[in-house]
């Protein structure tokens, strides 16, 4: 914990820009932090995860001299996209453009404007308090009311050129404003070889009767904690896709909560595993609401020693009726070495709803991979279909063309030695 | 073409075939007729290749052991089967595995493969043949298919990989009148004198679409009756106690 209580007291000391208020806070959520400690297996929600290595390193967090290491970094092209860029944790605001009607400030300006309150999530999750305290790249993107943005908003987090330990505790607050629709891809990339954490909070916050359609992508490569923290009010619509492929370590944290009728929220996620790689999903929804709907689809494709968890609650409170919800995580094993622990869970307590809930894993059917291989198509092709068909299911669920494709892409180069391990 | 020598295959400990000799020469139809669970199926399977069974006796196919050849293998060769229960491939594109199947094929016959705009031409010209409805081809392949669907949709592909020698489980069940028509059509379509075909049915309708030059009748693992069309016939009325024993 010491290095981390360092890290704090010199971004404390450096920081003289930052307001008294904000440097409080920090402190306030490191003591916070540091009463619960990292996550033990005797952590109910936490037991399938060894978070040791969070212990055992001494990352630190970038300096401004970091940011020359990325610049050679070849920044994904997408033309028509708006674009919000973060290089080694420091906003890039001359590679950032973004229409009218949507605000950028960084955390400094949130905290100038005396908003205080809504980074403050103060939760029993160490890694949000963590977040909290050592916070470096803060964001907050506000979207107008009646603003209707087809062209998404691509933000890119990317890590790169390190040579020692490195972390960044990302926070960004996406807020749509009423009747306001709007596509955002978080991406999160990366060219370091070196180990490295990036431990990211992102509270989205929908207006009334707003539409949301958010696409997280997570390719890091070292260690990758999340949490995302939907707020849904009354009538807004949340389409979210969180994939996840590259990770040693990864926690996923997702909370959704309903703060008004007749909202819905749509989730889906792809995690795909190989090697030693280890994912650990907690999704919670949270029907506080009467007539909402909420849909979850996960999917894990799991190779070689993989492992993986998915825990899934969906709570609907006493006076939620008709809520209308379902949850499943199907998983595929494509080796006999990959595990998952799967616990979908519901804890109702209305009467008049419609919930469901299931968990499958599996390897790829013999029957079906006979029906491909008996009109001539090669096992290890056949194999690599059925995979893609598995996870195109959540893929052709993405709305925006070109980040389907980049996906599909992606799953594909995955899959590219299959059958040879 | 085909020729089955004294074939026996275990499943498990299970003897399910019990020497079979049979030799279905090019241009020709053979219909394989029985009860449920007379080894009809099992002896398709073996043909084309599944994994699980002990197998003693031979195949050969033009003269060839196909025995130790993957089911890809005689695939490529040219056998190809009709399944009795089409399988469901969740989120793989029906057009997309046509393509992928024709393309291995044509590979493996030193052929050019067909690029997406050529194979898109040659599909919509058979699917038409069988009287699909052409978003069957954007579909993931036989999701959500009628019973009817499917067998549309393995004749689709028997037109379009055109095999030497294709087996038919039963594809004529489940299929009301019209669609039997369309079907035997499709099948006559891919006949002819190099081809050839073994029908297993349980009923007359579609060999008298398809007039067959053989019928055999498998009972209990063997085939206990070989005869022609008035075979079929005569167990329409009869049934198939009287071949018992």
């Amino acid at each position: 914990m010491q290095h981390y209580r360092s890290e704090l007291e010199s971004l404390q000391a450096n920081g003289s820009a930052e307001p008294k208020e904000l440097s409080v806070l920090r402190s306030k959520a490191f003591s916070r932090f540091t009463e619960l400690g990292f996550p033990t297996k005797k952590w109910e929600d936490w037991q399938f995860t060894d978070f040791s290595p969070f212990k055992k390193s001494h990352f630190r967090l970038p300096t401004l001299e970091d940011l020359q290491l990325a610049l050679e970094y070849n920044i994904l092209p997408l033309n028509d996209y708006y674009s919000i860029i973060i290089l080694n944790g420091h906003f890039q605001e001359n590679l950032s453009n973004v229409p009218s009607g949507v605000t950028i400030r960084t955390l400094l300006d949130v905290f100038m404007d005396d908003e205080l309150t809504d980074f403050l999530n103060a939760e029993e999750n160490p890694f949000v308090a963590l977040n909290t305290s050592l916070m470096n790249s803060g964001l907050a993107i506000d979207i107008a009311d009646d603003m209707q943005i087809d062209t998404p908003i691509y933000y890119q987090f990317i890590t790169s050129g390190f040579e020692d330990q490195i972390m960044n505790h990302p926070r960004l607050l996406i807020r749509l404003g009423k009747n306001s629709s709007a596509n955002f891809i978080e991406h999160y990339h990366s060219k370091n070889t070196t180990n490295y954490w990036n431990n990211c909070v992102t509270i989205s916050e929908l207006g009334n009767n707003s539409v949301f359609n958010h696409t997280r992508i997570q390719e890091d490569t070292c260690y990758h904690v999340s949490n995302l923290d939907y707020h849904l009010h009354k009538d807004a619509v949340l389409n979210s896709t969180i994939y996840n492929q590259g990770a040693e370590l990864n926690r996923g944290d997702i909370r959704v909560s309903f703060h008004g009728k007749n909202a819905t929220a749509n989730i889906n996620g792809l995690s795909l595993l190989k090697y030693n790689q280890h994912m650990d999903t907690r999704i919670i929804i949270d029907h506080m609401q009467p007539h909402c709907n909420s849909h979850q689809l996960f999917k894990y494709i799991l190779d070689d020693k993989a492992t993986g968890v998915f825990n899934g609650r969906v709570i609907v409170r006493e006076d939620s009726q008709k809520t209308n919800s379902s949850q499943s995580n199907k998983n595929l094993l494509l080796s006999k070495n990959a595990r998952m622990q799967s616990n979908p869970q519901l804890e109702i307590l209305a009467n008049d709803v419609r919930c469901t809930h299931g968990s499958s894993t599996g390897q790829l059917s013999e029957e079906a991979l006979y029906y491909l291989r008996s009109r001539g198509i090669e096992t290890t092709v056949a194999q690599k279909l059925m995979v893609e068909g598995f996870a195109s299911e959540i893929l052709e669920k993405i709305d925006d063309d070109i980040t389907a494709e980049y996906l599909n892409n992606k799953v594909y180069t995955w899959l590219g030695n299959l059958g040879n391990g | 073409m085909l020729e089955i020598k004294n074939l026996y295959v275990r499943i498990k400990d299970k003897e399910i075939i019990k020497g079979v000799d049979l030799t279905i020469k090019a241009g020709e139809l053979h219909a394989l007729m029985g009860r449920n669970g007379s080894g009809k199926s099992t002896l398709a399977h073996v043909i084309t290749g599944k994994d699980g069974y002990e197998i003693e006796g031979d195949i050969l196919f033009n003269g060839e052991s196909i025995l130790d050849k993957t089911p890809e293998e005689r695939a490529l060769d040219g056998i190809f089967m009709s399944f009795q229960y089409p399988v469901v491939i969740p989120g793989v594109n029906n057009m997309y595995f046509l393509k992928a199947a024709l393309n291995a094929r044509r590979k493996n016959k030193g052929e050019a493969e067909l690029d997406a705009m050529d194979f898109l031409t040659l599909i919509k010209a058979k699917i038409k043949q069988v009287g699909m409805d052409e978003s069957y081809l954007s579909r993931a392949v036989n999701d959500g298919f009628s019973g009817g669907e499917k067998k549309r949709n393995e004749i689709l592909q028997l037109l379009t990989l055109e095999p030497i020698f294709a087996i038919l489980d039963e594809t004529d069940s489940g299929l009301d009148i019209d669609a039997m028509k369309v079907i035997a059509n499709g099948i006559n379509e891919y006949r002819n004198g190099e081809r050839a075909i073994l029908a297993i049915t349980h009923y007359q309708r579609l060999l008298d679409y398809m007039k067959p030059d053989m019928v055999h009748v498998m009972m209990d693992g063997q085939i206990v009756k070989t005869g022609d069309i008035e075979l079929v016939y005569e167990l329409e009325a009869k049934g198939y106690s009287w071949l018992e024993n």
